[in-house]
């Protein structure tokens, strides 16, 4: 399989997975696994995104990228806690879709931006704070 | 910036493991890799007793909820997301994989 389909093919199974990603049964999941339903499908746990918070040093001044976000985990809470506007980024579009539409519904500076991790659409020093989590491999 | 990685213990690239489709790298590879970057004040923390929790509890609730969660992502992609957690966790259980919690300033 040529690199491209291959990436292809990951981004269709990533879709696959967050079509769901609003729905009853993937939101108990998360709540259970780490303790909070924001499309969380790494291995951050709401305690692991307080640490984030923690050592990112965010406030509303502040404007956060978070690569990999998926349905927008941990960035849309980071936003929501701190107050700063959050950049999401992700190679799936199913799952920015939730956050986006998450965002406005609890009035969370955040937008959504379909975009690989290796090739970000933004001016150097647009950001005043990066995080991603278990994107790197 | 902050970032949590997954990587292998003994120093050496491995085949895809789980989630991960790709070769995955050794964990002691990213501190230097962010000091070569270039970044400043860079630190590591290794958090792979959380991240073994949170696979616990990720498989515990996904037993628990299997019916309904199929119900809404179908068996292929539940079969799949299942095979990948539970390949994840049988390497983490092994020793053959961490996860770290990196922290730099630019």
């Amino acid at each position: 399989m040529t690199d491209f389909a291959a990436h292809e093919e990951l981004i269709a199974r990533f879709d696959a997975y967050y079509e769901s990603a609003g729905s009853v049964p993937l939101r108990a999941l998360e709540q259970r696994a780490f303790g909070c339903d924001y499309g969380g499908n790494s291995y951050t746990d709401i305690e692991g995104a307080r640490v984030l918070l923690d050592l990112l040093g965010l406030d509303e001044s502040c404007t956060l990228l978070d690569v990999g976000t998926g349905a927008g985990w941990p960035g849309l809470f980071l936003a929501k806690e701190s107050g700063c506007q959050a950049i999401l980024t992700d190679v799936a579009a199913a799952g920015l879709q939730f956050a986006r539409a998450r965002a406005i519904d609890e009035g969370i500076r955040a937008e959504a931006v379909n975009a690989i991790g290796t090739d970000i659409p933004f001016r150097v020093s647009s950001f005043d704070a990066v995080t991603h989590s278990d994107v790197l491999c | 910036m902050v970032f949590t990685v997954i990587g292998t213990v003994d120093g050496e690239a491995s085949p895809p493991i789980g989630t991960f489709d790709t070769f995955m790298a050794p964990a002691a590879d990213y501190f230097a890799m962010v000091q070569n970057a270039g970044f400043e004040d860079v630190r590591q923390s290794d958090v792979t007793g959380a991240f073994m929790a949170t696979a616990v509890r990720w498989l515990e609730a996904a037993a628990e909820l299997d019916n309904d969660l199929r119900s809404v992502l179908g068996d292929a992609v539940m079969d799949e997301k299942l095979a990948s957690r539970r390949d994840t966790f049988a390497a983490l259980e092994a020793g053959e994989i961490c996860r770290l919690l990196i922290s730099a300033t630019a």
